[in-house]
């Protein structure tokens, strides 16, 4: 089983006016192909920082450093943002978070996906559109046809995001992260897409880093499960192992502050938390 | 790439840290001398701005005279001092009319909406869809060509550019769920105003005043040089430039330092303006 | 405040609202869509009541309507017995605000950026008039101990808060009117999940000092399950189901309620399918 994204050694920091604050530290993290491996924080973990070193896709003014990345067996640390840019889409592509900020608002569906194809396959016009009706059927898009014509505004939060399903799956990439794709959409739609991301992902043997807060969603989807906090991976380990047996403290607090493993009524146990002492002053 | 949203209460802290820019540095620096050796002329300037000595006609800039003279043997760097004085009074007169007049017109406007937003637009669109030279023209002529006038007119028009920007904040200001909250416990519309739209309004505006402040000093300066603001034998920028204008080619002088201090004052409050915006406004352009 | 303490703290009786989304050419309406048709619930005082709905079931226009921010086409609001009309009118919202309050999902917005905390917690007194500055501040400090906010965060701006901090600033300020109703808009969902146990054991402890129901708007039926004796589920602006919350989520009737009920995610440590 090769490894399709291989992370070693990686930080991340920005700088402040009290000098280079680290907001991920040595961190390393391996998908293999065909495995749905979770990266499981609260807010300001890093683990949205985590994957995006993995896309080439820091913000402005972030200083990235690592022992070694790579993507499907080949080093990519060190690449330029042009050298970058041919790998994302066709070998790593990335699903995100809010739907509505990532599909432009004036483009028609259709030719959005258009673009996306063509970037990343020679092909012609058409055969681009005919590749993305494939894709939006792929995901489940009965009239795939009226949403190539349509705008956003025009779909509903579940549309919109089997479409950058489809947009990320269609030039077939090793590797898929998945950045909280499902928290802004309902609980019913969220289960289609999430069922719609592991079927696609095993038809195609993708390796898929699914990163998101939601402890629940990730014991169900995923594979394997590592657990950050402050910059630092704590734990990790088989899905199983690392929800029902977990040996790290904070690891231990995250589940036992879930509403769902203490009996309804009861206090909640905030043990050693993210964010320590939350209730004096600023954290 | 805006999509990675921190919002540990440290990454936000970060965010409202920045006290200096660059800019606002650099216009400080450019423009602080400037306007205090303006409103300081009366103690700084060598000469008195109205002597006339018609023996010490048009002289270059030497030590008893750092500017030169103009044609009236008047000293310049004297002329240019209470010019400036002038133009920056009129340029701060013309920015708060418009600012105070504009933010009430817009923030009731936008607020309440309903008939009196749409009379209050009606005018603002009347207003702007006069060409603004024209109007200014009509207006100081038939007023009388002084600074005082100017200052008015010039104030007046700029209105409806501040009231429009107001109108979109307090519209956007009146949906936030602080303001419903207030609302909701029975504020009354005008404590709502009072506490929560305006305070909230303030630092746009205050982007927005800087660099009206660019645009008025070198409107009211065109204007006084063709002759509509200040009067022989007041001192004012543009007033001082229309003088120079026979003089040019051998005088050189007598534009370049009146030209060359409004230059400054305009890059200056442009400067400045960029600055206040990157100080208060941080999430413009940079993250994390 | 009138009504006995055993009226319910709120009654909601057959509301309908719609809303009209085509008209012709003189302004009269030709169509409409109905986000609530005929909504009733009860609850009873210093009780909960969690309300499930997804996007576009009709939850935010009928908590408008509890509020008085939106009138309805038909039914009625009661508070503790007493009916409150749709009334824009300044008295009529000082009066609705002492029968109920709101906290919003967002901490980040519900706080006037530009005032400090305690100043924001003790508006709704402060509206009402007659409190000294140091008065105020008393009442401010005794729901600060309450809701576990400290002395020195009284001083500070929001944005100098974390985002479970905030929300207890948000309570607080909606409790310092004594309302007998508290409406909770996804009070949890914008907030780390050990936080969210923070504040859900902050509003567990209010409500078992004082007389304070809930209605716990969520789509989290993990926190509904855990903090709400009794649950309604809202879909396209009709309450398909409704009782005690561990028959509806263990043997749910409606075809719908049973849908959303196995849509959510259970923590899964046997290993998955």
């Amino acid at each position: 089983m090769t490894a399709a994204l291989e992370i070693e050694g990686l930080s991340v920091s920005f700088p402040t006016r009290d000098g280079w604050v680290p907001v991920v530290r040595e961190v390393s993290l391996c998908v293999d192909e065909g495995e749905i491996a979770g990266l499981v924080g609260e807010s300001g973990s890093g683990k949205s920082l985590t994957a995006m070193s993995a896309l080439g896709l820091l913000p402005a003014g972030a200083r990235m450093q690592c022992e070694r990345l790579r993507l499907d067996g080949e080093s990519v640390d060190g690449r330029t943002g042009r050298e970058m840019e041919a790998l994302r889409g066709s070998r790593i592509a990335l699903v995100p978070q809010e739907p509505m900020n990532s599909l432009n608002p004036t483009m028609r569906i259709g030719r959005q996906l258009e673009l996306v194809v063509r970037s990343n396959r020679r092909v012609s016009s058409a055969q681009a559109r005919d590749i993305a009706v494939e894709y939006l059927e792929r995901m489940l898009i009965t009239d795939a046809a009226r949403v190539m014509t349509a705008h956003p505004f025009e779909l509903s939060g579940g549309m919109r995001q089997r479409v950058l399903l489809a947009m990320a799956f269609s030039c077939n990439p090793r590797v898929l992260i998945a950045d909280e794709p499902t928290t802004a959409l309902d609980v019913t739609v969220q289960q289609e897409v999430l069922t719609l991301l592991r079927e696609s992902a095993a038809a195609t043997d993708t390796a898929v880093l699914f990163i998101s807060h939601d402890l629940a969603v990730v014991s169900q989807l995923c594979d394997t499960v590592a657990v950050m906090r402050a910059g630092e991976i704590v734990e990790r380990g088989e899905t199983s192992d690392v929800i029902g047996r977990p040996m790290h403290p904070y690891t231990r607090a995250l589940l036992a502050s879930l509403p769902a493993n203490s009996p309804p009524g009861s206090r909640l146990p905030i043990g050693e938390g993210g964010a320590a002492a939350d209730s004096g002053g600023p954290a | 790439m805006t999509a990675i949203t921190d919002q540990s209460p440290r990454a936000e802290r970060r965010r409202h840290r920045r006290v200096l820019s660059g800019d606002l540095l650099a216009g400080s620096l450019l423009l602080l001398p400037v306007v205090i050796a303006a409103y300081l002329a009366p103690l700084l300037a060598p000469y008195d701005p109205y002597a006339v000595d018609t023996g010490s006609r048009l002289l270059p800039p030497s030590a008893k005279h750092l500017f030169g003279t103009d044609e009236l043997g008047r000293d310049l760097l004297t002329r240019v001092l209470y010019g400036t004085r002038a133009s920056l009074s009129v340029a701060f007169g013309i920015v708060a009319i418009g600012t105070v007049f504009g933010t009430v017109v817009g923030t009731l406007s936008g607020y309440l909406g309903g008939r009196i937003d749409g009379v209050a637009m009606r005018l603002n669109d009347i207003v702007m869809a006069i060409p603004f030279m024209v109007i200014a023209l009509a207006l100081t002529s038939a007023m009388g060509p002084s600074l005082v006038n100017l200052t008015i007119v010039i104030g007046i028009l700029s209105i409806p550019f501040y009231a429009r920007m107001a109108r979109g904040m307090a519209l956007a200001l009146r949906r936030e769920p602080y303001v419903t909250a207030a609302w909701l416990m029975g504020a009354s519309t005008p404590a709502i105003i009072r506490r929560h739209v305006i305070p909230n309004m303030l630092s746009p505006m205050l982007v927005l005043a800087s660099m009206g402040l660019s645009g008025a000093i070198l409107t009211s300066s065109a204007l006084s040089f063709i002759g509509l603001g200040a009067q022989p034998p007041a001192a004012e920028l543009g007033a001082i430039i229309n003088s120079s204008r026979s003089y040019i080619l051998d005088e050189w002088w007598y534009t370049l330092f009146p030209g060359l201090v409004l230059a400054v004052c305009a890059f200056g409050f442009n400067l400045i303006g960029d600055g206040v915006r990157d100080v208060l406004d941080p999430n413009i352009g940079g993250s994390a | 405040m009138s009504g006995s303490a055993a009226d319910p703290a709120l009654r909601v009786e057959a509301v309908t609202v719609s809303f009209p989304t085509t008209r012709d050419w003189l302004g009269r309406v030709r169509e409409s869509v109905t986000a609530l048709d005929g909504v009733s619930l009860e609850i009873p005082a210093a009780a909960s009541l969690g309300l499930i709905g997804e996007s576009g079931s009709g939850k935010t226009t009928l908590a408008r309507v509890v509020l008085g921010m939106q009138s309805a086409d038909a039914g009625a609001v009661y508070f503790a017995g007493r009916q409150l009309r749709f009334d824009r009118s300044r008295a009529a919202r000082r009066r609705r605000s002492e029968y109920c309050q709101i906290v919003f999902q967002d901490p980040r917005t519900s706080l006037d950026p530009r005032l400090r905390v305690w100043e924001i917690m003790a508006e709704g007194l402060a509206i009402r008039g007659g409190a000294s500055r140091p008065a105020l501040r008393r009442a401010v400090d005794e729901m600060a101990a309450e809701v576990g906010i400290s002395a020195r965060a009284l001083d500070r701006y929001p944005h100098e808060l974390s985002g479970g901090q905030r929300q207890r600033v948000a309570i607080g300020r909606a409790l310092l009117l004594r309302p007998r109703l508290l409406i909770l808009d996804e009070p949890t969902s914008a907030l780390d999940v050990t936080i969210q146990a923070q504040v859900l054991n902050v509003l567990m402890d209010l409500q078992a000092r004082q007389d304070l129901a809930y209605l716990f708007i969520s789509h989290d039926v993990s926190v509904i399950r855990h903090l709400c004796d009794r649950v309604a589920v809202l879909y396209r602006g009709r309450i398909v189901e409704t009782g005690r919350t561990r028959d509806v989520l263990e043997h749910p009737q409606d075809a719908y309620t049973r849908k959303l009920i196995e849509a959510v995610p259970r923590i899964r440590d046997g290993g998955q399918a």
